[in-house]
């Protein structure tokens, strides 16, 4: 996991598990906040290292995408490979979530 | 016997030799080590009238010396008495290796206090000696006034002889069993099942030079890894096979926390150095990953696997590079190797007893291997590689032997798997769904969609079927006329959607699959998803 924050308050989570299942889910949703903590104005997250991700990922993007709106602040996807388009398309977040 | 307060002189040196020589025959041949120690001293007392004897063993680093057997004196081995070399009465017999008696009895001559507290006042010992080598100490001892003569010490040292004769073949047959045990123990009673790949091993103790430290192992790993070893300890017997057992250990922990082979050995190497100095191993751990088109073998001074591929280009020996064994000297730089195996091929992978042949080059042995090993199922390899190269003969040295074979996938053969019910075994369904997919012709979407569609299905078993128990997670993945249909089962009680995330997951089988059937009954849920693949066919 990598992170930036730009002067904007931008923070870039560069995700660092390839596979988010039942098992891994908890990592991921560790990754996610620390990158958070503190609230940016702004999150992106790199999926480019996610090849595989089912519903217990889906939740902790829906959680952290409520968290981020409450706060007044946006999130997006970049890098977002066939696997997890499809997921996301398929829980019809796809006009939901931002993907970059 | 001058100066001797009893009447010694009765029975003859010859009538004494012929009662000791009694006690190592068949009739006491099913006593343990212990037994037989205390009913040849009983018996020394006796012939030599005195009112205590005693076995004192070297112990493992030859520093001390430690009752083993006492009569008269019991206490001597219920205490656990130490005494070091070269301190006291016995310490002086084992740094002398030569027969001491003592006429006097006090802290200057004794480091043991329970002789002086007793009230033994003359005491005579000999050194245990088995080829040429200190093993142990033995002494007499009496409460009256008495001075040993040549022709007592002599006997004594007769006797010395026999109990270390006795003691050495009881003690190494104990010590065989023990390692014998242990080899048993830490070998996989049952190799994993993995869908994909099948396995074979054989593990047999050396006869000549004694077991080993010889070991084959195969675990699974994270993400559909698996990890596969084969070691060989330097030595023989008890030691070999105990430090076989640390570094096996060590190396499925590091396997844990590194997904690069030479590092895992690098790591071991390390842990060899540090914590067990002057040991040496030769170890090779491959990992092949999910998809097994790419195994990484790292060699620390082992020999290369056999690979034999279909085709029939016969077996040949993997181009690996190898790098010095385990335990040489610190910061050796460690490399892996990228191997393949082509589906349908073999990877074996053995130790040197298997191809080493007393006054035999072990060129021969490896063109005896090379031409046993062909493209078939691993126990067909195993059976065929052990009746060519060890056949009638008894093992001189441990061998090892683990055989993979990678199995012809797909070709419309349904994927049965039978998976425990655990958040870690999802990562290995998918791992041989994708395989199974990629066989039988889907491609793109059509793989996304069904690895989605069937995660959902199996994580609803994984959380919901079962109690913290566990149960088992079946799935069934077969192709009919361009459809596949998947049946994931299982035999807990499936609840209810609840929650929106559950209901996403009924969402993504309905629109990631063309048709999702569940069916709930006394025994259990069974989940059916169809989808059709447009590349039905394609190899």
């Amino acid at each position: 996991m990598q992170e930036g924050t730009s002067a904007e308050g931008t923070v870039v989570l560069v995700v660092s598990i390839a596979e988010v299942d039942q098992a891994t889910a908890g990592q991921f949703e560790a990754e996610i906040t620390a990158a958070i903590t503190p609230p940016p104005r702004r999150l992106v997250i790199d999926m480019a290292a996610v090849t595989f991700l089912d519903s217990s990922g889906i939740r902790v993007l829906v959680h952290t995408y409520q968290a981020m709106t409450d706060a007044g602040a946006t999130m997006s996807l970049r890098n977002v490979s066939g696997i997890v388009r499809r997921v996301i398309e398929a829980v019809g977040l796809d006009g939901v979530i931002d993907i970059v | 016997m001058e100066g001797s307060g009893r009447d010694a002189g009765v029975v003859d040196a010859t009538e004494r030799l012929r009662q000791i020589e009694a006690l190592t025959d068949a009739a006491l041949a099913h006593l343990n080590v212990e037994d037989l120690l205390d009913e040849l001293l009983d018996r020394l007392r006796d012939t030599l009238q005195v009112d205590t004897a005693a076995v004192l063993l070297l112990d493992a680093d030859g520093s001390a010396l430690i009752a083993t057997a006492a009569r008269g004196i019991e206490e001597e081995v219920r205490q656990g008495v130490r005494i070091p070399v070269r301190k006291g009465f016995a310490g002086r017999i084992a740094a002398e290796a030569r027969p001491v008696i003592l006429d006097r009895v006090d802290e200057t001559t004794v480091a043991n206090p329970l002789l002086i507290a007793k009230g033994i006042r003359a005491m005579a010992g000999v050194p245990l000696i088995d080829s040429g080598e200190l093993v142990g100490v033995l002494h007499v001892g009496s409460i009256s006034d008495r001075e040993f003569g040549t022709e007592e010490v002599e006997l004594l040292q007769m006797v010395a002889d026999r109990v270390t004769g006795a003691t050495r073949a009881r003690l190494a047959a104990t010590e065989r069993d023990a390692a014998l045990a242990l080899q048993r123990s830490l070998m996989p009673s049952r190799l994993p099942e993995i869908a994909g790949l099948d396995l074979a091993a054989r593990y047999i103790p050396g006869g000549g030079k004694g077991i080993g430290g010889d070991w084959y192992d195969v675990f699974t790993l994270s993400g559909g890894r698996v990890g596969l070893v084969i070691g060989d300890v330097s030595g023989h017997g008890l030691k070999a096979a105990v430090v076989m057992g640390r570094l096996r250990s060590a190396l499925r922990a590091y396997a844990l926390e590194s997904s690069d082979p030479a590092e895992v050995l690098r790591r071991l190497d390390a842990k060899l150095l540090h914590f067990e100095p002057g040991e040496m191993a030769t170890v090779q751990f491959a990992l092949i990953d999910p998809s097994f088109n790419r195994i990484a073998v790292s060699s620390a001074g082992h020999l290369p696997p056999v690979v034999a591929a279909p085709g029939g280009a016969g077996a040949g020996l993997a181009d690996i590079i190898a790098d010095p064994p385990l335990g040489v000297r610190p910061g050796i730089p460690r490399s892996s190797t990228e191997v393949s195996l082509p589906v349908g091929g073999v990877l074996c992978f053995y130790t040197d007893g298997l191809i080493e042949r007393r006054g035999e080059s072990i060129d021969t042995g490896l063109d005896r291997l090379l031409q046993s090993v062909r493209p078939a199922r691993s126990e067909e390899v195993a059976v065929e590689v052990m009746a060519h190269l060890v056949g009638a003969t008894m093992a001189e040295d441990d061998i090892a032997l683990l055989a993979v074979h990678r199995q012809v996938e797909g070709a419309s053969d349904p994927l049965v798997l039978h998976l425990p019910a655990q958040p870690d075994a999802l990562a290995r369904l998918r791992s041989a769904a994708r395989r199974w997919l990629a066989a039988n012709g889907a491609e793109g979407e059509e793989v996304d969609e069904i690895l989605l569609a069937v995660a959902e299905a199996s994580t609803n078993v994984v959380e919901h079927a079962y109690g913290p128990g566990g149960g088992e997670l079946a799935v069934l993945f077969e192709l009919a006329d361009g459809v596949v249909t998947i049946t994931v089962r299982d035999h807990g009680h499936w609840r209810e959607a609840r929650g929106t995330n559950r209901g996403r997951g009924l969402l993504i089988m309905e629109r990631c699959t063309d048709d999702v059937r569940i069916h709930r009954d006394a025994d259990g849920t069974t989940v059916v998803l169809r989808h059709a693949i447009a590349g039905e066919g394609k190899p």
